[in-house]
């Protein structure tokens, strides 16, 4: 049985494929694996929001957990590192006002993850 | 065949196909869409779906660890099965004395089911200490009866003037099996190991009994301690079964052909 025979079937290009796949995705996990995650809190006007508590909880099967908290930057800004989780939830407060919970499914753990849209948050 | 009867023909079989492809079409519905599967009126294409609860599935179980496991002891079976069942099947194909209650004992043992014998199993697995270990779990699947005698059935269809001819060419008993019967014996190694993969990989009974600690788990065990650990996970639940039952059935689809020759040959060359 010569080499291309043994290559070239559908057996050895299926196994084949599978590897590549694999090797291509944990490559682009490792690159991407930092737990990165930034965003802005705005108000209903879009607005930044100064010194607004984000809150950064871990959602499992059973349960939802408290993982992390910071503050919000001149420009609205935040951000988590290493936040090791796959299926975070972010909320937001300063004084009455509250951004409703989001939920944010990830592919992988620990996926960086940037905020397409603001928290805004809402009195 | 006319066209009226081949119609009727398809129509039947595409109609036994829809009903025994609905419950996997259901199951990978389940797996990307959460949906519980009592809502009524249920919904035939998923509502939004997405890939999470394989993610979910992914981490709620040690899955490369349950996956490596189920695969090492699969990949143990097919190897050990492939070596015993064709040297089986090989002196079947010879006269010897007593071969007809050695073909009785084979039938008769096929007879009985496993679960009548998994106590002696057990104790013979203890006394080996092979009890939650790998081999311990793929011990009684390392030869099957159906799989001998399927060799058996594909070497007698080898024309005996070949063997003659090896023998008169001086090669052994060895190296006739090696080199001619299994060759020519494609579709019998191919039914071989798709059986012996697919048995061992759904095998759940015998795991359960001989393992005892988790980094022993295979696949179906881990479906179970799945299932122990949360009881609302619809979504993860069956992306979980769909991601058990997905190397067996690739396995079946990638051999498949070679599947259904090895089943037939020996009956229409026999």
């Amino acid at each position: 049985m010569d080499w291309k025979s043994l290559l070239l079937n559908r057996f050895s290009l299926t196994v084949g494929v599978l590897v590549l796949g694999a090797g291509l995705w944990n490559a682009y996990v490792s690159v991407n694996d930092d737990g990165r995650i930034s965003g802005r809190v705005v108000d209903q006007t879009g607005q930044p929001v100064v010194g607004a508590t984000v809150a950064l909880s871990r959602k499992t099967v059973s349960s939802v957990d408290s993982v992390a908290e910071t503050q919000t930057g001149s420009s609205g800004e935040f951000s988590f590192v290493d936040h090791g989780q796959y299926a975070l939830l972010l909320s937001a407060t300063k004084a009455d006002a509250e951004a409703p919970r989001r939920t944010y499914q990830l592919w992988f753990r620990n996926q960086n993850l940037v905020l397409d849209e603001p928290l805004v948050l809402l009195p | 065949m006319s066209l009226r009867s081949r119609i009727f023909t398809h129509a039947i079989l595409i109609s036994v196909c829809f009903f025994m492809l609905l419950p996997i079409y259901w199951v990978i519905k389940t797996s990307v869409s959460g949906e519980n599967l009592f809502v009524y009126p249920p919904s035939i294409i998923p509502a939004d779906p997405n890939m999470f609860y394989y993610v979910e599935a992914w981490y709620t179980v040690d899955f490369v660890q349950l996956f490596s496991n189920s695969f090492l002891i699969a990949t143990l079976v097919v190897i050990v099965n492939l070596v015993l069942n064709a040297m089986a099947g090989y002196a079947l194909t010879k006269h010897f004395p007593g071969k007809s209650l050695v073909m009785s004992f084979l039938l008769m043992s096929m007879m009985i089911p496993f679960h009548a014998t998994i106590i002696p199993a057990y104790l013979l697995t203890a006394e080996l200490g092979l009890l939650n270990s790998k081999l311990g779990i793929a011990l009684p699947a390392l030869s099957h009866i159906v799989c001998i005698l399927l060799f058996k059935s594909n070497f007698e269809a080898v024309p005996s003037s070949l063997i003659q001819a090896a023998r008169l060419d001086g090669l052994s008993e060895w190296q006739i099996l090696t080199k001619i019967m299994i060759p020519l014996s494609k579709p019998a190694v191919a039914t071989n190991i798709i059986l012996s993969f697919i048995w061992s990989w759904n095998e759940f009974l015998w795991p359960l009994i001989v393992v005892r600690s988790p980094d022993q788990q295979t696949m179906p065990l881990g479906l179970v301690s799945f299932l122990a650990s949360f009881e609302d996970t619809t979504g993860s639940l069956y992306a979980f079964c769909v991601l058990v039952v997905l190397p067996s059935m690739l396995v079946f689809l990638l051999a498949q052909k070679d599947f259904i020759r090895g089943l037939t040959s020996g009956a229409t060359k026999g």
